[in-house]
């Protein structure tokens, strides 16, 4: 197993290098003198010296590959770089901002495996009955409603009908944790419901799969009651890809943050990420992207990992 | 099917009373409608979607992009059937041109990105070695990026038009979908017509083309149906947030986004007509891509 841990572990490492040459690249290819357009505001005024030292400061001087070395000696030290106009340490303002992102996710996560999992099992219990038609249906339909369009009702339709809107003032958690999660709410229950769907629908295949295995006839002719069937022994075999799917679901988390955090004003990442490409604060948008990514790659490796503890029958050498 | 041949053969009246192709397409689709009939309705939105979208210059009762101010924010009526937005512009018509960006990013992004994606996936599965294993690591780093922040991340590299957003979407599709081809076609490799036919002299070109090729064509038109309705869905949130079609052009995204949205307590049904068109193209979308999946994946064949 720890052998197994170490080589996954550096099996990222060309993973992420490949990662952070991209997100390189990415200033590289920018059309135009991205030093001019900065300074642009700033007109004749602006000698050779300050462009080149703001050359440096974006990591454009030298050439590609000396820019990638650069920077991936920088991301090894956990220097992401400075932000363009405040001068402040990239890693400082993304770790300010990250746990807003990371509590409306949690929530998210929460509130719809809370949803899922029963409605997924019913689904498959009563398969083909009209209640199983009717969950599928209202499951699709949440995966079909954009995430926006939900967000954009959640803010309009309570202030058209009780003239209330949900408030758009962050409180932090610390400071007022029930108003935090009045503030918080809203945008997790937007990302929860879509989550809610795609992980019900999950259930409900893994369920039937499950329920036609062997080890279930064996329950139920022992004479195991329903309940007991599903619960010990289909639910906890039919959770394992769930928990893959909750894994890959980070990505769309983060994603569908830069949606929420910009509907419901919140401080987080997402709008860290519109706020930075507003500004042109290219090392906070690298940054943003660089950590996100290695995040997810954690997860993936923690989902594979995980496996070996729901699934006794997969042993890693 | 030899039916031309004059002289009969054996087993061949099995072949006989075998329908034409119309016949057999018309009792495919009665099937199908019977057997998925949710799957039966995405195809129905997909058609009202086209014809909307192809015919937008007919049906579109007023210009999408002119304003007239003394008809601003006004609510459905028998004139504005949809309302009129801040400007006086005709709601209705900016839908019906918006199903036209939606329809170009779906059939764009959709071709654009199986292609290369079927193709990279048959040639790395085929080559295998170091050059697999690079690319590889390039479609893991991409999927490690959620799916909005780099089409943002892309959109502000080359700027947001029609084509640079087919582009972005393209751009992450290519990776991950050919990741799903190659693992289809390694699946097809192992199999013993294609070790026959390699055996045979059969070029790997011709391999991957003539046996490879039509044995994955199941997940390519699921992914490519599946697809569609994503693409639709990513430019409208990337037009929502400001970085996909810009105003005065229309898009279903653009419709709701932050601009319009200010006007919204005032005037709900600028709501109403862009996410009941959206939600209602992408669940057909998902419904056609389900059904499809259960009829053409053999393994989920009676599951249903």
């Amino acid at each position: 197993m720890t052998r197994y841990i170490a080589r996954r572990m550096l099996g990222m490492i060309p993973t992420a290098l490949v990662l952070l040459f991209l997100v390189v690249l990415m200033i590289r290819v920018l059309p135009g003198n991205i030093v001019d357009i900065l300074l642009s505001d700033f007109g004749a005024s602006v000698s050779n010296e300050q462009k080149e030292r703001l050359a440096e400061h974006l990591g454009l001087s030298g050439s590609l590959p000396e820019q990638y070395i650069r920077y991936v000696a920088g991301v090894a030290r956990g220097d992401l770089g400075q932000s363009l106009w405040d001068q402040r340490p990239v890693t400082t303002i993304i770790l300010e901002r990250a746990p807003v992102t990371a509590e409306v996710a949690v929530i998210a996560i929460v509130f719809s495996v809370i949803i899922a999992i029963p409605i997924g099992v019913i689904s498959a219990v009563r398969q083909d009955s009209p209640i199983d038609y009717i969950l599928r249906t209202v499951s699709i339909l949440g995966i079909s409603l954009p995430s926006f369009v939900v967000a954009v009702a959640i803010v309009i339709f309570p202030a058209l009908w009780w003239g209330k809107s949900v408030p758009f003032t962050y409180t932090g958690i610390t400071e007022n944790p029930i108003q935090n999660l009045i503030i918080v709410g809203p945008p997790a229950a937007v990302l929860g419901l879509r989550l809610s769907a795609t992980i019900a629908r999950m259930v409900r295949t893994t369920m039937l799969e499950v329920m036609q295995q062997d080890y279930i006839r064996t329950a139920k002719a022992k004479g195991l009651n329903d309940y007991g069937v599903i619960a010990r022994h289909a639910l906890k075999n039919a959770l394992i890809p769930v928990v893959t799917l909750l894994g890959l679901q980070l990505a769309f988390l983060v994603g569908g943050s830069v949606i929420t955090e910009s509907i419901f004003a919140l401080p987080g990442l997402g709008r860290l990420l519109l706020e930075s490409i507003a500004s042109r604060d290219y090392p906070i948008i690298q940054g943003v992207v660089v950590v996100v990514g290695f995040l997810v790659m954690i997860t993936n490796l923690l989902v594979d990992l995980s496996y070996a503890y729901l699934d006794p029958r997969i042993r890693y050498s | 099917m030899a039916t031309t041949q004059t002289q009969r053969i054996p087993g061949e009246g099995v072949f006989a009373d075998e329908p034409s192709l119309a016949q057999r397409v018309l009792s495919a689709s009665t099937k199908f409608v019977r057997r998925k009939p949710l799957g039966a309705f995405g195809a129905l939105m997909m058609t009202v979607l086209i014809l909307v979208a192809v015919f937008a210059n007919v049906l579109a009762p007023y210009d999408p992009v002119s304003q007239n101010q003394s008809v601003a924010l006004q609510g459905p009526s028998a004139s504005h059937l949809a309302g009129t937005d801040q400007f006086g512009r005709d709601v209705m018509s900016r839908l019906i041109h918006g199903a036209r960006v939606s329809l170009y990013v779906g059939v764009g992004a959709t071709l654009l990105t199986l292609i290369p994606a079927t193709l990279l996936g048959i040639f790395t599965a085929y080559v295998g070695g170091t050059t697999d294993y690079l690319i590889q690591r390039v479609v893991d780093a991409v999927q490690a990026i959620p799916g909005l922040i780099l089409l943002i991340a892309i959109v502000t590299v080359l700027g947001s038009n029609l084509i640079n957003i087919i582009i972005a979407l393209s751009f992450g599709g290519i990776l991950t979908n050919s990741r799903v081809m190659r693992g289809a076609t390694m699946q097809i490799a192992r199999s013993d017509y294609v070790e026959a036919a390699r055996l045979l002299g059969a070029k790997d070109v011709r391999v991957m083309l003539q046996h490879i090729l039509p044995n994955i064509m199941p997940p390519i038109i699921v992914l490519a149906s599946l697809g569609f309705g994503n693409y639709i869905l990513a430019e409208a949130s990337l037009s929502f947030l400001g970085f996909g079609i810009q105003p005065p052009a229309a898009s279903w995204g653009n419709m709701l986004s932050s601009e319009g949205r200010r006007y919204m307590y005032a005037a709900p049904w600028l709501l109403w007509g862009p996410a009941i068109a959206l939600s209602l193209v992408v669940f057909g979308m998902n419904m056609f891509g389900d059904a499809l999946r259960d009829v053409l994946d053999p393994r989920l064949r009676g599951a249903q």
